[in-house]
């Protein structure tokens, strides 16, 4: 069992309580996140009443489109960082397992990716892509989907790395050298003893990329390059805060309070992650 | 062979590589530079696509790019008629550089004052101060940072302009926007280090010749913290590469950034294209920088 300090417990708590927000979201009492209410525009937070949070410029009730925001920001992070992970898990694992020149081409890639300006090249990417979108959407392909593998390719490299390094010292272990003196072919090796060794390290990296792929959800949404109204993320609600946002009207909610709920998420995943890292690897397991 | 050259050579493949690769993609995509809302006459577009030398087969038209992009020219934007991708560029890169050096600016001075104040007196009230600081800075994204920071400053009490770039207070907020969750993350590194140089043998002479706790933080101290700062700053400048795309937006400053984002709204693929070279090379030279004052600070470095 995994004994967690108790940082990480309120942050794992903060996210399951944010996790079933945002699941349970259309059977709460909250109005419809994209009902136009002209009348109710920009009403500061009522707390205790409704609207709790105030609404946006044009009437819209705030914690209904956080919520539902926290829909799409969570499960764009949850899915890209799956992406990053089957694309980097194999990568290192196969690296580190073979060794030798593989290895050295293998993470060579690795290096020259990070030459790269990888979020401007995504950028890039989804751009062109963009001129395809009437053949993606004929295969029910919509430009949320292409972002899970958009930021499964930046954020891929990291856990590769890691995955190597546990490869590396696993390819040494006894039951893996037995196996190899049995004749076991090397793919069997890899998913029987391997990959299942990586399971902890697997757990932390995906906590660890989880925070990363949130932020360039909203990085990319809020540029208007990603998450596409009628949908709510957190980065466009980030976006209209910032636009509504002027010296003449008080509406400091509207920016932050979204702002809020992804830095609390956000530093959430990344004290969960560490309280992890330090729970797995720490000698009284 | 000469590291330095050798990282030189691996800075142009990277440059050509991402070239070639997105020069591919721009000439695959449908929606060329001549798909505007207007219909073209046939005969138009045939003397246009000739201008251009878009008939041309496709190996000839990557010389002709490749050639243009060694001499500083990357062709027309599809987008601002009758203007070059490189002016449209130039204009954009002094703004820029301005706010990445602005923000490098930012994140060393933050990051290292903080970094030794708190490694001073460790576990007293500006430690304390300083950790959860930079917790924080790190923790909010840029642009919600950007956004607080134009709220309080320029619409609440009015001191500092919220966009546009005239002077150099307009650069202001968004330097500190940009700089300061790297400042949070170089005020770790250089306590960290601190901490290990006030407790080393170095310090302790330096405090029995009776010298000042400032002359010994600033002569003593300082110069034994700069390597992991020079390391910090690659991996930093990349970030902050991506960030000043958002950072510009905020603030409307007409960098590349700002050209890059809205050439990828308006479907201009050759300006975006001009950008994504720009932004290679821009990150390859910051590397190879940081990568040369770390090998000057510790020239064990240099010979690996």
């Amino acid at each position: 069992m995994i004994r967690l300090d108790m940082g990480s417990k309120v942050a794992l708590g903060f996210l399951v309580a944010m996790g079933i927000g945002a699941l349970a979201v259309a059977s709460l009492p909250l109005p419809d996140p994209s009902a136009f209410a002209l009348e109710n525009a920009l009403s500061p937070p009522a707390w205790t009443l409704h609207p709790i949070l105030g609404t946006d410029a044009q009437g819209r009730d705030l914690a209904a489109r956080i919520l539902w925001g926290a829909r799409i920001s969570l499960s764009v992070g949850f899915l890209g960082s799956l992406v990053a992970l089957l694309i980097g898990l194999p990568w290192g694992a196969v690296a580190g397992y073979r060794g030798g020149r593989a290895d050295r081409w293998m993470m060579r890639f690795c290096d020259a990716l990070e030459g790269v300006p990888l979020v401007v090249v995504v950028l890039f990417l989804l751009a062109i892509l963009q001129e395809y979108r009437m053949e993606m959407a004929s295969i029910g392909l919509g430009r949320i989907h292409l972002f899970f593998f958009a930021v499964g390719a930046l954020f891929w490299v990291p856990t590769a790395r890691v995955a190597r390094a546990e490869a590396l010292r696993l390819r040494k272990a006894p039951f893996v050298e037995a196996s190899r003196g049995i004749g076991a072919p090397t793919i069997s090796i890899l998913l029987r003893h391997i990959l299942p060794h990586l399971l902890s390290t697997v757990l932390v990296m995906l906590t660890l990329t989880l925070p990363r792929v949130v932020l360039m959800e909203a990085f990319l949404s809020f540029l208007g390059l990603g998450v596409e109204a009628p949908d709510v993320s957190w980065g466009i609600l980030s976006r209209e805060g910032l636009e509504t946002l002027n010296p003449l009207v008080d509406c400091w909610w509207i920016l932050a309070l979204p702002g809020l709920a992804l830095t609390l998420t956000l530093l959430a995943l990344q004290r969960l992650g560490d309280g992890l890292r330090d729970a797995l690897s720490s000698p009284g397991r | 062979m000469n590291p330095f050259l050798r990282r030189f050579g691996a800075w142009v493949f990277t440059i050509l590589l991402v070239h070639a690769v997105a020069f591919l993609l721009v000439r695959g995509a449908r929606g060329g530079p001549l798909d505007s809302a207007r219909e073209l006459p046939p005969q138009v577009r045939a003397a246009l696509e000739s201008h251009y030398h878009l008939d041309a087969p496709l190996a000839e038209q990557y010389a002709r790019a490749l050639g243009g992009l060694l001499q500083g020219d990357l062709g027309p934007s599809m987008h601002y008629r009758g203007t070059g991708v490189s002016e449209v560029l130039a204009a954009g890169l002094p703004v820029s550089l301005a706010l990445g050096a602005g923000g490098i600016l930012v994140a060393l001075l933050f990051g290292i004052v903080a970094g030794l104040g708190a490694a001073r007196r460790p576990g007293g009230v500006m430690d304390w101060a300083v950790r959860s600081g930079a917790s924080l800075v790190m923790g909010i994204p840029n642009f919600i940072l950007a956004g607080l920071g134009v709220a309080f400053f320029s619409f609440v009490l009015g001191w500092l302009p919220s966009a546009g770039s005239g002077g150099p207070a307009h650069f202001i907020l968004p330097s500190l926007a940009l700089g300061l969750p790297f400042a949070g993350q170089l005020s770790r590194l250089v306590r960290t280090r601190g901490l290990e140089v006030l407790a080393g043998d170095a310090v302790r002479a330096a405090k029995a010749r009776g010298l000042s706790e400032f002359h010994i933080l600033r002569f003593h101290v300082l110069p034994r913290t700069l390597v992991p700062v020079a390391a910090f700053l690659g991996p930093a400048a990349a970030g902050m590469l991506t960030g000043s795309l958002v950072v510009e937006q905020v603030f409307t400053l007409p960098g590349i950034g700002t050209h890059f984002v809205q050439a990828a709204l308006n479907r201009d693929y050759t300006l975006a294209l001009g950008a994504t070279v720009l932004y290679t090379a821009l990150l390859g030279a910051t590397t190879w920088a940081s990568d040369i004052w770390m090998a000057r600070l510790d020239p064990r470095l240099g010979s690996r």
